[in-house]
C-alpha cells in the first residue's frame, strides 16, 4: 500500500473517531465493580498498616529473647559444691567412732552401707554401721578384714590428698540410682548377721566407691542428643511485597535445610531454598526518568517475577520442649542469589524513555542481606521423623534485585525432618 | 465540568472519598471509554480496561500535579491500562495466521460517509496486534520506536503491523463501501418505484 493511501486511512480514522461524541451510555455495573475493588484495596491497605508495628514488636521480642539467652549465665552450683557441704562428716567420723561403734552397735544393724556413704550428712547415725561388718570379717580370719578399715581410711585420705575431700561425697551424690538399687537388693540378706556372704556384700561400699567415679563422669560427659543433625524438606507459600508488603503477590518457597543441634535448646540451621517471588510495586517516583510533561510525576509500576536461591543462616532457640512438641523462635540472615529476574515497567509518561521489559539471568547476588525472623512448632512423629510449621518474615536490609526494592516476604513453611 | 469542580473532586479523591470518586468517574466515563473502545475488542473488554485505568488513577491520585490537565493524565493511564490488557491477553497465534493475508489494494472512496460508530466497529475488528499499533501510531501519534518499546516488539515489526493494519482496514472499508452502495442503489430503486406509483 502506498504511503499516501496509508496516511489517508490514518486521517480518516483519526478524524472520524475524534469527531464522535463521548459515549453517554454510562453503565452502572462498571462503577459497582470498581467500587468493590476499591473497597477491597482499602481493607487490604488497612490490614497492611498493622504489619509494621507487629513486625517491630516481633523483632523486639526476638531481640530481647536473644539477649536473654545469650547473656553470660551465672555458673550453676555443681555437684562438687553441693558435696562440699556434705563432705566434712564422713572421713573423720569413720576414724574416731571406729572402735566404740564395734561394741555398741550390733552387727545385725549394718544396713545399707552404700546408702550410708551416700547420705551420711543427713543420717549420721548410720555412719558406724560399716564398722561392724569389718569386724565380722576380721573375726572370720580374712585378710581383707584387717586391711579394709585401713584401706578405707587410706582411700579416703587419698581422695583428700589428690583433691578436695568432697570427691567422695561427690561420687556418692552423683551416683545414679541404678547403682544404688542393686546394692539395696544385695543388702537385704545382709540383715542376717551370721551370713558370711551377706557380710561380704554389705562391704561393697569400699569396692563401689571407685567405680562410681567412672560411672558418674561418663554420664556427665556423654550427651549424644545435643549434636543431632536433621535434614528437612520444606515447602512454603509466601506473600511477597514491597513497602510493608503492599501490592504483594503469593509465591512459593521449596528447599532443603540442615539443622545442627548445638545443645538441648540451641540449634543452627542452614540450607538452600528455591523461591518464586512475585510482586508489584505501586506507582513510585523511584524509577522516574525525568520530566515527561507532568513534572516529577513519572508514574510507574513494576511487575516482577523473580526466581531466587535463598541461603539462610539461622539460629534457633527452643522455648518449649515438652513431650513430642517443641516450640522455638529463631533469627538469622539470608543471602539471595537472583537466578532469574523478569520485570515489566509501566509508566504513564515518556514512553520511549523507560525500559519496558527487563529479563536478567544470574545478574544479582545479595550476600547476607535479608534478616530472617521465624517461629517454629515441631511435632515429633517418631524418634527420627518430625513435622513442623514455621511462620516466618524476611526483611531485607539492602535493596534487592534489578528493581532495587526492599522485597519482604511473609510465609508459612511446612517441613518434614529426618534426624540422622 | 468546571475547573473548580474538578479540583474539588480531585481533592476529595486524594482523601479517598468514595462520593468524589464516583462523581469523577461518572463525569469522565465517556471520555475514558472512548479511548478504551478504540483499543478493545468490544464493550466488555473496554469496561475492564477502563476500570483498571480508573483504579490506578484513584489509588495514585496524590501524585497528580494540578498544573497539568487532569484529562491528559488520566488518558495516559488509560493508554497504559489498554497496553497492559493487550499484553496480558495477547494470543500470538493470531499473528501467525494474519501473516498469510493477501489483501488487494483498493482506493478509499466513500470513507467519509461512514460515521463514528462504523469506524469504531471496523477498528475493533482488527486483530489486537494490529489494532494497538494502528491506534498508537495513527491516532495517538507515537513513533514506531516508542511503540516497539511500549509493547515489546522492535520498530520494524511495528511498521509491518501498521502496514498490515492499514491493508485490513482498507479491505473492511471496501466491504462496507459495497454494502453502503448496495443500500443506496436499493434505496434509489425503492424511491423510484415509490415515485412511479
Amino acid at each position: 500500500m502506498k504511503s499516501r493511501e496509508g496516511e489517508q486511512i490514518d486521517e480518516l480514522f483519526r478524524e472520524g473517531l475524534d469527531q464522535g461524541k463521548d459515549p453517554t451510555d454510562f453503565r452502572e455495573r462498571d462503577w459497582t465493580a470498581l467500587e468493590q475493588r476499591l473497597d477491597r484495596y482499602a481493607r487490604k491497605k488497612r490490614a497492611i498498616v498493622w504489619l509494621r508495628p507487629l513486625s517491630g514488636v516481633a523483632a523486639i521480642l526476638l531481640l530481647a529473647l536473644g539477649i536473654w539467652a545469650l547473656w553470660p549465665a551465672q555458673p550453676e552450683p555443681s555437684n562438687q559444691q553441693v558435696a562440699t557441704e556434705q563432705q566434712p562428716i564422713p572421713a573423720p567420723r569413720q576414724q574416731s567412732e571406729d572402735q566404740s561403734a564395734l561394741e555398741e552397735i550390733p552387727a545385725g544393724s549394718s544396713e545399707k552401707p552404700t546408702v550410708a556413704a551416700e547420705t551420711e550428712a543427713q543420717e549420721p547415725k548410720k555412719q558406724p554401721t560399716e564398722q561392724p561388718n569389718r569386724d565380722q570379717l576380721a573375726a572370720a580370719g580374712e585378710q581383707t578384714t584387717a586391711t579394709n578399715p585401713d584401706r578405707l581410711q587410706k582411700d579416703v585420705s587419698g581422695f583428700k590428698e589428690s583433691g578436695p575431700a568432697e570427691s567422695i561425697a561427690e561420687n556418692a551424690v552423683a551416683m545414679p540410682t541404678d547403682s544404688i538399687k542393686p546394692t539395696d537388693g544385695e543388702l537385704t540378706p545382709a540383715q542376717k548377721p551370721n551370713d558370711q556372704q551377706s557380710v561380704q556384700q554389705a562391704e561393697e561400699p569400699t569396692v563401689i566407691l571407685n567405680p562410681l567415679v567412672a560411672e558418674a563422669d561418663d554420664n556427665i560427659v556423654s550427651e549424644p542428643k545435643d549434636w543431632l543433625i536433621a535434614l528437612s524438606v520444606l515447602v512454603a507459600p509466601a506473600y511477597n511485597g514491597v513497602d510493608n508488603l503492599n501490592n504483594g503477590k503469593t509465591g512459593t518457597d521449596v528447599g532443603l535445610m540442615v539443622t545442627l543441634g548445638l545443645s538441648k535448646r540451641w540449634s543452627f540451621s542452614t540450607g538452600a531454598l528455591y523461591a518464586k517471588k512475585l510482586y508489584e510495586t505501586g506507582f513510585s517516583n523511584d524509577y522516574s526518568n525525568g520530566n515527561n510533561g507532568y513534572g516529577s510525576q513519572d508514574i510507574q509500576t513494576v511487575h516482577a517475577d523473580c526466581r531466587v536461591l535463598d541461603i539462610p543462616l539461622n539460629i534457633n532457640y527452643a522455648i518449649i520442649d515438652k513431650g513430642q512438641t517443641t516450640i522455638s523462635l529463631g533469627t538469622g540472615i539470608s543471602s539471595y542469589i537472583m537466578l532469574k529476574e523478569d520485570y515489566r515497567f509501566d509508566s504513564s509518561g515518556g514512553y520511549g524513555e523507560n525500559p519496558a521489559d527487563v529479563h536478567l539471568v544470574n545478574e544479582n547476588q545479595h550476600w547476607l542481606s535479608v534478616l530472617n525472623l521465624h517461629a517454629s512448632y515441631q511435632q515429633r512423629l517418631s524418634s527420627k521423623m518430625s513435622l513442623s510449621l514455621q511462620p516466618y518474615l524476611k526483611i531485607p536490609v539492602k535493596d534487592i534485585g534489578y528493581a532495587r526494592v526492599r522485597l519482604q516476604s511473609l510465609g508459612m513453611a511446612l517441613s518434614a525432618s529426618w534426624t540422622l | 465540568m468546571e475547573e473548580k469542580e474538578l479540583k474539588q473532586l480531585i481533592e476529595g479523591c486524594k482523601k479517598q472519598d468514595r462520593q468524589s470518586q464516583e462523581i469523577l468517574y461518572r463525569r469522565l466515563y465517556g471520555y475514558a471509554m472512548k479511548i478504551c473502545l478504540r483499543y478493545a475488542n468490544n464493550q466488555s473488554e473496554a469496561s475492564e480496561v477502563l476500570n483498571e485505568g480508573f483504579f490506578k488513577a484513584f489509588t495514585n491520585i496524590e501524585k497528580y500535579d494540578h498544573q497539568w490537565p487532569f484529562k491528559s493524565w488520566l488518558s495516559k493511564i488509560i493508554y497504559h491500562a489498554s497496553i497492559d490488557y493487550y499484553r496480558s491477553n495477547l494470543k500470538w497465534t493470531q499473528m501467525e495466521n494474519l501473516e498469510k493475508w493477501n489483501v488487494p489494494s483498493h482506493e478509499a472512496t466513500i470513507e467519509h460517509q461512514l460515521r463514528y460508530d462504523e469506524l469504531l466497529a471496523i477498528i475493533q475488528r482488527l486483530p489486537p496486534t494490529y489494532r494497538i499499533v494502528f491506534n498508537l501510531y495513527a491516532i495517538d501519534g507515537y513513533s514506531h520506536e516508542e511503540i516497539g518499546e511500549m509493547i515489546g516488539i522492535n520498530a520494524s515489526t511495528s511498521r509491518s503491523n501498521l502496514h498490515k493494519a492499514r491493508q485490513k482496514l482498507q479491505q473492511m472499508l471496501t466491504v462496507a463501501h459495497s454494502i453502503v452502495v448496495l443500500f443506496i442503489l436499493k434505496g434509489k430503486a425503492f424511491l423510484r418505484k415509490t415515485g412511479e406509483h
